[in-house]
This record gives structure tokens, sequence and C-alpha cells, in this order.
């Protein structure tokens, strides 16, 4: 019997091989682009998993007041791990990450060698909460016995040792003014799936510097708390409400702890992260294209199923001959959804094929490593894909042809009757699906536009951005690079502005210091606004005597310790919407935090990215602070400029090793995961768009055959070719142009609510839609009209020689 | 494919329900309690801030601050309305009020200096426990263990009535009172105590550092003669007689404290408070307001609390019959707090204090705790004497007043379902309270709450022993761990062990 079906189905094929083309491609389609979201949407909701009784990790976080708001952080008290996992018996283990604000050189010792890294401090718990990270070289249990251990990752031992082990090995960082000797006491390797990185861990107690934690009640940015619960703790309100006012028991502030699932940092991080947590995505983004990945298999589903319904009178003849020969209903509808699983079967193969092939470059486009193989999470999501393409593709027509009454067809009648209905709305479908996704993706990509093409208010071409460490003296370096006639100016400040956040609260004369104005802050030295082209509104830019900075430094540091008060005023710069925020007029000479005073007015320019607003902002000079250099250089001879600032800045920083970058990449880095859906939407909606061609392909080259004759008897009637093809034509329009206007308001909500995530952003204007419609509608009339030219062109004679 | 699909199905909700979250809080009311914590802290640092008004070294005699009653327009007075305190009834479970409840059994007090029959009394202090008997008070760390005798003042001036239960000691011959009188006070680690010996017409006001307890002076000198040694500093010398002395004492801050004088007293002299400096400066005389005219009976009613506590460091005061709640902000403001709107049921002061007036459809306040988040308060609708008492005359009603919101909460108690006993007597046994569904522990309505807001109170290891034996803790619904920390506790502790139970 099988063999029976196949024969049939084998024979249909070949008998229709435009539509089989048609059918099969369709799900090929369907199938390789849900594969590629598969894939990627599998790796979204892996991250952190790689750690056994990863549900059992918590992220601890700080709920505070800043100004007048709550603000939610990872932000964490350094005495958390320990007295949590001292006061309550539910917590099986604490541990936290403190890491270094700014990279720091390591070398082998006697080598000259030298690289730039992050460093972090964790205590001896860390690795029993994070038994995921697998260690290379050495052994969890001795990793940090001893003070002057250092745990190096994988990518820092390669840099350093190449693929020679690290094991014990002697290394020195000379950060400082001193050498800190450590010795390597591990290789871990982190995975592509955390959120934590690191370069080197070293001891809470390690280093020159040791770090105290266990009774530290100060927060800081810089410190990760997580927990790890006992497997079967008894978890209640009460216990709950006790761990979030854990800090009051301590202090008296009245900050409360909350706990994140280490397996919900990576897509349900609804706070500021700062630049610790690698790999933050958005939950959103999962929906997205989870719902694509369905459109999609929708409509290559509906394709099949429209086709089928089409080809309904060619087999009619068929079905009634298996009918009277004493074929039930049962073994017919089997028969339909065999060959519809035959083919979805031929067109998954066929796409394992193509996504073994393109996975790669997937990766490549998505930024991730996809490595493909029958996985034990591959084999029945494929088998259960397929099978329910399938059936729900084979289903409707199965049924829909079965229930043909044999004797109307032999009579000659029309047993699809009015049923082409169906293959109305199935072109309905798929056009609103297909203009949702054009009119996402122009909108997608006219807001990369937006942004990319916004004034920030900065100059931000051909500035290079060198990470320079804490630099007290940078003055000489400075001006030896200006030497270089291709170097146009110098800046040193704590960090680039491309996505700078650290906040902190200004009160002024007039106001009550508890009222403060949460600002933020950006230590820059005197030629910031130079080499950035900062337009002054009011007063001057800053202007530092660093000699006197110094004795002014040197006094306060001694009353500091005398038990004195001495305050010295440092000049500061604020932004426009500082100034609109104090509600003065002119804010010049005023003092802030009694420790500051207002020198100028910066116009505002866009310090943060584009998801934020402009917010009032504070530039400080402090050679303390200082831990980047911003070169602007000519466009012209650029790779020379860059040789020359290498080349100076290790005769100056010799200790330090040399990296930069453009600070338009910078600022590109910040806007990835927006260029990534661009790209993707772009793909995926191409994919749809070209399913959607197939099904109205297919459907016009059916009404085309099914109208032959027709077309045949109205050219000998004298029809115009024109007639011909407005009658061929016009009902696809009809409903294409229906498929807009459904398709509008849908894609409106959707891409309205999508830029509510920046703050500022392009308008969702009326041309993109008419576009996206325009598209719809030339795509459909290209793909209609050829095939009605073919026929309005046909001899009628042909058409009519057996009637 | 019936099981393929049951297996998809069960896909699905395995990536449905994987990242579900066991410590899941409610942020927003995380949010509110800080916003809440942090106003008070707001209101707190301001009083504070007052509270260290300079007061110039030496004042010109005769010189007095003009008192201030006016409202902070910046923080205006809460108004919590008891007219309409039966509208919203909610069962509370401890849970609802309580985080945590820490039990902190005591070092036993030397013996021979030790008189059980005497009752204790606890204060807990910011960083020590206090525990007065009698006339004798002893210093506590926070963790149980003894640290110092205070004031010693054997047995000899205290009879103790039948009940024999803790805290039921009557004095019965307060003309030889020797030691440590009413109420003690810590402001950080200094403990302000009165010393009072009666006999010797002595009464100061002390003060002792419970960090170092480099005490100058034990007094009297002579501990053979007075059987009495007390330490501390003496700051100053409070009046003996009954027309010069306050009822009750109180620091306001570090240099300064305040005498008030008990209702009864005011209403008829019409002198309500005065505040001073340790170096006996008088700063300022707040006057009563509500004074009684025409006074014709013998006797008083006087069953009717006043309330003096500190709430943040701050001395907090509110006066039998009165409406407002004041913080005593030194030298001369009494700041209001909270107005209790009583409508109908305000008793005045002068029908209030006259016998036979009726007043059983009226409400007095017999409790008012202020912790950071709520205040409990129990009401009395009629006059609180033992007859009315045994003849079930009298209501009493448990309310909680949410500060977050100002919403007042009534306790689902039956009013009439109190202890027959008059309540002066039997003040420590608590019939009727809030379940303990925590850790199955005593029922619960606070007896004592500190300057921080921890409400404290303290029992016996036998009264503890007998507890877990009871049906209310053995049918609690509170968890087994819980239960078994208190059940192994009961069990490690002595039947004369005093236990401190703090719940935060």
């Amino acid at each position: 019997m099988l063999k029976y079906n196949l024969i049939i189905l084998l024979r249909n094929l070949k008998k229709k091989p435009v539509y089989s083309t048609i059918s099969v491609a369709g799900f090929t389609f369907g199938i390789v682009a849900s594969l590629f979201i598969w894939f990627w949407v599998l790796d979204e909701l892996s991250f952190e998993k790689f750690h056994p009784e990863h549900q059992q990790i918590y992220r601890v976080l700080t709920l505070s007041k800043q100004g007048d708001n709550i603000v939610k952080s990872a932000s964490s008290y350094e005495a958390i791990a320990s007295t949590l996992k001292m006061d309550y018996p539910q917590i099986e283990d604490a541990t936290y990450i403190s890491y270094s604000s700014e990279d720091s050189p390591l070398k082998v010792e006697g080598s000259t060698n030298k690289i730039e890294s992050r460093r972090a401090w964790v205590d001896n718990q860390f690795f029993n909460v994070f038994q995921g990270f697998e260690f290379l070289e050495g052994t969890r249990k001795n990793a940090l016995d001893n003070p002057n251990k250092i745990i190096l990752s994988e990518k820092t031992a390669q840099k350093l040792f190449g693929s020679e082990p690290a094991l014990g090995k002697t290394l020195i960082s000379d950060k400082w003014s001193w050498d800190e000797v450590y010795t390597v006491g591990g290789v871990v390797r982190i995975p592509q799936q955390s959120h934590i990185d690191f370069g080197y861990l070293l001891s809470e107690n390690g280093g020159k510097m040791p770090v105290k934690y266990s009774n530290n009640w100060h927060k800081s940015v810089h410190v990760h708390t997580y927990i790890k619960l006992q497997k079967n703790a008894e978890i209640n309100e009460n216990f709950k409400d006790l761990v979030s006012g854990h800090i009051g028991k301590y202090t008296n502030s009245t900050d409360k702890l909350l706990f994140q699932p280490i397996v919900d940092i990576h897509l349900h991080t609804d706070y500021e992260t700062y630049q610790y947590d690698k790999n933050i995505s958005n939950i959103k983004y999962i929906w997205i294209f989870s719902g694509l990945a369905l459109l999609i298999i929708l409509m290559a589903s509906l394709n099949f199923a429209s086709l089928s319904a089409a080809r309904a009178s060619k087999r009619a003849t068929e079905i009634g001959v298996r009918k009277v020969s004493g074929s039930n209903k049962k073994s017919l509808v089997k028969q339909f959804i065999m060959e519809s699983l035959a083919q979805t079967v031929f067109a998954t193969i066929i796409a394992l094929f193509i996504v073994g092939l393109f996975l790669p470059w997937f990766g490549n486009l998505t930024s991730k490593e996809f490595s493909f193989s029958f996985t034990p999470q591959l084999i029945p999501s494929l088998f259960i894909i397929t099978l329910l393409v399938g059936i729900f593709a084979g289903i409707y027509p199965a049924f829909y042809l079965t229930s043909f009454n044999p004797v109307l067809i032999f009579k000659g009648g029309n047993p699809t009757g009015s049923k082409a209905g169906f293959t109305r709305g199935l072109v309905l479908v798929q056009f609103t699906i297909a203009t949702v996704l054009i009119v996402s993706g122009i909108t997608v990509y006219k807001q990369l536009q937006f942004i990319q093409n916004r004034d920030l208010g900065i100059d931000k071409k051909n500035i290079v951005v060198v990470p320079t460490g804490l630099w007290y003296s940078i003055k000489n370096f400075k001006q030896e690079l200006l030497e270089n006639p291709n170097i146009i100016s110098v800046s040193a400040s704590a960090q680039a502005p491309v996505d700078y956040g650290w906040q902190r609260g200004f009160w002024w004369d007039g106001i009550d210091k508890q009222d403060t104005l949460q600002a933020n802050m950006l230590w820059v030295d005197e030629d910031f606004a130079k080499t950035y082209n900062l337009k002054m509104i009011k007063g001057d830019f800053l202007k530092f005597n660093y000699s006197d900075y110094w004795s002014e430094s040197g006094k306060a540091n001694k009353s500091k310790k005398e038990g004195k008060e001495y305050t010295f005023s440092i000049p500061v710069v604020v932004n426009q919407t500082f100034v609109k925020m104090m509600g003065v007029d002119n804010p010049i000479g005023m003092r802030l935090n009694n420790s500051n005073v207002i020198i100028g007015v910066v116009k505002d320019f866009n310090y943060r990215s584009l998801y934020n607003k402009i917010g009032p902002l504070v530039l400080q000079n402090s050679p303390e602070a200082i831990q980047t250099l911003n070169v602007k250089i000519s466009p012209v001879n650029r790779a020379a400029t860059l040789n020359f600032i290498r080349d100076t800045y290790k005769k100056h920083r010799n200790e330090r090793g040399f990296s930069y970058s453009y600070f338009e990449d910078e600022l590109e880095q910040v806007y990835k995961a927006e260029t990534r859906l661009g790209s993707l939407i772009f793909i995926f909606g191409l994919v749809a768009v070209s399913i959607a061609v197939m099904g109205i392909l297919g459907l016009s080259v059916f009404a085309t055959e099914r109208r032959v004759k027709e077309i045949g008897i109205r050219k000998v009637n004298g029809a115009k070719f024109s007639e011909i093809m407005a009658l061929l034509n016009l009902d696809f329009i009809k409903w294409v142009t229906v498929a807009f206007f459904i398709a509008a308001p849908i894609s409106f909500l959707l891409m309205n609510n999508w830029l509510q995530n920046f703050a500022y952003k392009t308008r969702l204007s009326w041309w993109v839609f008419a576009l996206a419609g325009l598209l719809a509608l030339g795509i459909a009339l290209l793909t209609v009209s050829w095939q009605s030219w073919k026929a309005a062109t046909r001899n009628p004679v042909e058409a009519l020689r057996y009637e | 494919m019936k099981r393929i699909f049951s297996s998809f199905i069960i896909l699905i909700l395995i990536v449905s329900c994987s990242n579900k979250n066991k410590l899941n809080t409610n942020e927003q009311k995380l949010a509110a309690e800080i916003k809440t914590e942090e106003l008070q802290k707001l209101e707190a640092e301001k009083a504070a801030q007052e509270n260290t008004t300079i007061i110039p070294d030496s004042l010109p005699p005769g010189f007095r601050f003009q008192e201030d009653r006016s409202v902070d327009l910046q923080f205006t007075p809460k108004v919590i309305d008891i007219s309409n305190f039966q509208n919203t009834k909610k069962n509370f479970k401890l849970s609802d009020l309580i985080h945590e409840i820490k039990y902190i059994p005591l070092e036993n007090i030397p013996n021979k200096i030790n008189d059980k029959s005497l009752g204790y009394t606890p204060k807990l202090a910011d960083n020590y426990i206090l525990i007065k008997s009698g006339f004798s008070l002893f210093l506590f760390n926070r963790d149980g263990s003894f640290k110092d005798v205070v004031c010693e003042s054997p047995n000899g001036y205290v009879e103790t009535s039948s009940g024999s239960d803790i805290q039921t000691a009557t004095i019965s011959s307060l003309n030889n009172a020797k030691g440590v009188w009413g109420d003690v006070w810590s402001i950080g680690n200094k403990l302000f105590y009165r010393y009072v010996d009666n006999g010797a017409k002595k009464n100061f006001l002390m003060t002792y550092d419970m960090d170092s307890r480099q005490n100058p002076l034990s007094l009297p000198a002579d501990k053979e003669k007075y059987q009495v040694a007390a330490k501390g500093k003496i700051q100053a010398s409070l009046g003996i007689e009954r027309e010069e002395r306050f009822s009750e004492y109180i620091p306001l801050s570090d240099d300064s404290y305040a005498g008030i004088n008990r209702k009864t007293k005011s209403a008829m002299q019409g002198q309500l408070m005065t505040s001073f400096r340790l170096n006996g400066d008088t700063l300022t005389s707040f006057p009563e307001y509500e004074t009684i005219s025409n006074y014709s009976h013998s006797v008083m009613r006087g069953n009717f609390p006043q309330f003096i506590y500190q709430y943040k460091n701050t001395a907090t005061f509110l006066n039998t019959f009165n409406d407002t709640v004041y913080r005593v902000i030194p030298p001369n403001r009494l700041l209001p707090a909270y107005i209790l709107n009583m409508g109908e049921y305000k008793i005045k002061t002068q029908e209030g204090f006259t016998p036979g007036q009726d007043i059983s459809s009226k409400l007095y306040i017999k409790d008012f705790f202020e912790t950071p988040k709520y205040i409990y308060i129990k009401l009395i609708q009629g006059y609180d004497s033992p007859n009315n008492r045994k003849n079930k005359n009298i209501k009493i009603y448990y309310v909680v007043y949410e500060k977050e919101n100002g919403r007042l909460y009534q306790l689902p108690v039956n009013p009439k379902g109190y202890c027959g006993a008059f309540e002066g007597v039997q003040s420590y046994y608590v019939p009727q309270g809030i379940v303990n569904d925590i850790d199955g522990g005593f029922l619960f309505w606070p007896q004592n709450v500190n300057a921080k807001g921890e409400i404290y109170e303290v029992v016996s290891g036998e009264k503890l022993k007998k507890h877990i034996t009871s049906d209310r803790f053995n049918y609690s619904s509170a968890s087994k761990y819980e239960k078994d920390k208190l059940k192994t506790l009961a069990e490690k502790v002595k039947g004369d062990q005093l236990i401190l139970i703090v719940y935060k």
C-alpha cells in the first residue's frame, strides 16, 4: 500500500513539476529559516546552564533610592556574601566577584611581552558556586588556596603562553610602582554562554593591596554577589522578607535585596549593567524571532495547503475513480497526509543540507558559534516540526479533496464549488505577514540610519581611543603626540563619551542637601572640548593648573589625616540640561557640593547611547581619573599616524600594553544588537516574502490554467490583451490590497512599540507603509502578471483545440 | 502520535517553567518600603538636627525658651482616624508584620542578688540588654551574656503579689524605696536612669556608660549601711517632694532631658512638661492646656495611661486624653507627628477623671507602640476597673496603623474575650493577640518597643517549655524548620532562665 501511495505521489509530482518545485522549495525555505532561528533561540536560552545546579544560583541585586527614583542594580555591598551565608541556612553558598574598573598589565616572569587584561577578585567560594567553569589546567579545589595564586581565563593564558602549559608559572603585574608576583593556580574556560567575564582572578587576599570584604558594608558597582540555595531549601514568604531586608540588619541603609536567577541574567536584565556583564540581551528578541519562525512555517504550510487545494479540481477525477473503486475516506485522507509528509520529509532533508552549509555564515552574522550536530534537542524538534508541518499542510487538502461527491465529478460539475475563497484567504494571510515584515524591515533600517546619522553634538570622525589605565602624568605624552602634524588634538578622559553612565548627586546653595540632582559625571581634561568639538554656551571650558591641583590635593589629604576640614574648589563645566534642571539663569560661579565651581556651560551632546535622553552632565578635570586617551587625527596617512601614536605610547608608557579603537567603531558596538536585529529581520523578511511569492506564483499558475479555455473564448470573441491581463490580475490585486490594510495597523503597533526602546527615534512615516504596500503589490503583480502575460499571449486555438 | 504530542507539551512546559524564580519578591512593595523608610530617616535626621540646636553655654538667669508646638509644613502630622477603627478588619498573621524573631537566652543574674519574686522588666538598648528587677538594674550584652550590675538593691522594699508570674511584684512601701526608679532610657551606649532614695530624700538623674562601664561613682558610698550600690554619674538632682518632682523623666539629647507630669497632676496644676539641661538650667516650660477647673471630688479615676517613648532617638509623647503625638525636640519644641481623630469616642479630661461619669461608649488608648512601619494601638471602651473587667463591661480592641498607607486595621479579636483579671496586675499575660505563624511561638502583641522600633519582651524558660507542649504550638502552621528551632531552644534553656524575645 505504501509503495502504491508513493508511486501515485511520484506520478503527481512529475505531472506537475512547477507545483511540486514550488511546494518543496517553500517548505525547504521555511524549514531552513526556522532551523536557523531554532539554533539561535536555543543558544539564547542556554545561557548559564553550563553550571551544574544553575537553578539554585541567584545574583543578588540591590534596590536603592537614588534621587527621587528607586533604582535596581547589580551593585552590591561587599559583606553581603559572607553574612547571607552565615545568617540563613537556606543558603548553601554565597560568593562575590569584584571587578577592577580597568584593565591591568600582566607579563610572564623574565619576558617583555606584556598584555592588558581585566582583573577581578573573588572569595574562595567562587568556584563552589560556579562549578561550570571548566579547569583546563589546575583543579577547582586548590585554585585559590594561596593568596598569591592567579587563575587565568583561557584567552589570557593563550595570550601569555600560547599553547604552552601555564600552571605553576610565575606572572608579574606592574600596574603600580611595585611588582605583584603571582603563581598560576589554574586556567579556566569561560563559555560563550556566561555573563561573567574576566581576564584573570585573584584571591580576595591576593596582591599587595588585599581586599577585606567580609566586614565591609560599603556598596560598590564593581562588586557582584551570588548565592546558591540549598537544593530543597524551604523558601517561604517570611524568608523572602527577611533576606530582602538583610542590609537593614547590619546597617541603617534602606536598601533592599532582590534575587535574580542567573539563568535570567542574559534575557531578563532590566537594570543598568555598566561594563561588567557581557552578553546581555532581551527576551523580546526571543519572542520576535520565535514569532518570525512560526510565521514563516505558517506561510510555508499555507502555501502547501493552498497549492494542494488549488490542484483539487485536477485530481478530482482520480479521487472519484478511487472512491468508486472502493477506497474509503480514511484511506484517502491517509494518502493525502502521506503525500504531504513525504514532501515535508524531503524538504527537511534538503533543508538540513542547506543549514549545515550556511550555519557558519549564520553564526558569523549573529556573532555566535553554532555547531551543527544532531543533538538530543535537535532530533525530536526536527521530527516534531516536520510532522506538524506535514500534517498541518496536508490535513486541509486531505479532508477537502476526499469530501468530493464522485457523481458530481463524473457528471462534469465543479466539485471545488466556491472553495476558491480558501485560496484567496491564504493569499490574504501570506501577504499580510509579508507586508508586516517589509514595514518592520524598513523601520529597523530607518532607525539604524537615524542613529548613525544623528548629530550627537560631538565630532565623532577620526578620533582614536587608546585605553591607558590610570595615568597621573600624561602631559608630556600629549605634547609629544601633538608634534606630529597629522595629530590635530589630544585629550585625556576617564572614558570615551560612548555610553557613559556613572552618576553622582549634586547640590548647590539654595536647595536642600537631601534634594540632590543625580547627574552623570565625566572626568576629562582641558582639551576634551577641542578634540570632540564641543560647543560652549556660556563661560569657558575647563582650565586647569596641575601644580595647583596637586598642591591643594596634598593639603586636603593632610588635613583629612589630622581630622580637620579642608575643601578646595575644582572647576567644572555643566551641560544645558543640568542648568535647566537647576532652574537658574546663569550658573557661572555657583558652587556644587561645596567643592566644585561652575565655570562654563556646554551645549548638550549625547554622551550615552540613544536609548537614553541627554541627562544632566558635569565635566570635571581630575588627573586622578584619567584612563583613556582621545586623539583626533587627520584622515590622511592614518596608518603612519597610528604607528606614531603606538611608538610614542610605548616610549612613555612601556609598562602598559597598547591597544586602540576608533570612536565611531565603539559607537557602532553600542547598537550592535539593533544592527544584528536589522540584518536578521531583513534576511528572514526576504525568506517570508519569497515564500509568499512562491505561493502567489503557484496560485496564479493554477488560476491561469483553470481559465485557459475561458481566456481562449474571450480572445476569439475579441477581448483585448489588457482586458485579459486585468481579468487574471484583478483578483490577486484585490486581496493583496486588503492584506495591506490589515498589515498596516499591525505593523504600526509592533514598530511603534519597538521604537519606544529609544529615547531618540525616527518617525514612523506614512511613506514606510506606502512603500511596503507598493513593494508587496509590485511583487505580487510581477509574479501574477508573468503567468497572466503567458496566458494572454497564448494562441486561443491551442486552448480550444479539444472543445 | 499521542505520545509525540504529549512530549511536545512537556517540552513547552519545561521551557516555560525552567526559569521560575523561587526568590521572587514584590519589587513595587520593596520600593514603597524604601521610600517610606527614607522619609522616616529624613524626619529623624531633621529631628536630630534640631536636637542638636546649639544652646549657649550659659543662659541668663530666669531665661526660658519660648515653647513651640507648631506644625512642620514639610512633614505635616498624619491623622490616625480612630473614629472609624471598625471599618477595616484584617486578620494579620505575625509574618505580615514581622520578619524575624530572635530568642536571646540571658545568662543568669548572680544568685545572691537575684530575687525572682521581684519580676523582670527588660529594656533593649542599641547594643545592650537591661533587666530591671525591683529597684535593681542588670546589664547584658546583646548575645545574652551577663555584663554588669548597674544598681544592686536587694529585696526588702518590695512585696510580691500572689500571682508569682514574672512582673507581678507590687511595691508596698515607696517611702523606703532605694534604687532605680521608673523607666530607664538610653541614647547610644549612654544609659539614663533615676536613682531614688526616698528615705534619704535623694532623687538623681544618673548616666552610665554601658561600653566602658568606667563609672566614677557608686551610690551610696556606704554599701553596708544602705545595702544599695548604684553605678554611674550623677547628672542632675531631681526634686524629691511631690510638688517639685515630675512623674517621669526622659533624656532628650546628650545634654538635656525633660520632666513630664501625669495628666492627673498637670490638669490640676497647669504644668505639663519642663525641659532641662543636664547642668540644671531650665530650658522651657510647657503648660498644660487641657486643665480641669472647679473639681470638687476628693478622688480621681486614674487608670488612664500616658505614653512616653523614644522613637529613633527622639523622645515622643502622647498625653492622656490628648489627640496629638509630639516629638519632643530640645530645647523648646513639641513637634506634632500624629493627630488622633477620636471623633465621637473622645473622652474629655474632666469627664475621664471624674468618678461616676459615664464613659462606657467612649474610647481611650491603652497601648501605643510605634515601630518604623506600624503603630500598634490597644483601645479600651469604657472604664477599665476590676469590677468592669469582672462583669465584662468593657471592650478591648486591637488596631494596627500602617504608616505607609495611613490605614487603620482592626484585628478580628473578640472585644470581650479578655482575661477577667485586672490588666494592671496581669499586664504581662496576653490572652489575645496575633497568631505567630513564623515559629509557632507566643501570641503576639507588643509589650515593649525600643528606639529602633524593635519589639521585645522577656519570658521565662519555664513558660517557653510549657508553650511548646501546647496545642497552639503543635498545631501551628509555622514551618517545621522554625518550630524545630524553637523546640530545641526550649529544651535547651533552664526553667528559671530568662529569654528575651526580639521581634523585628
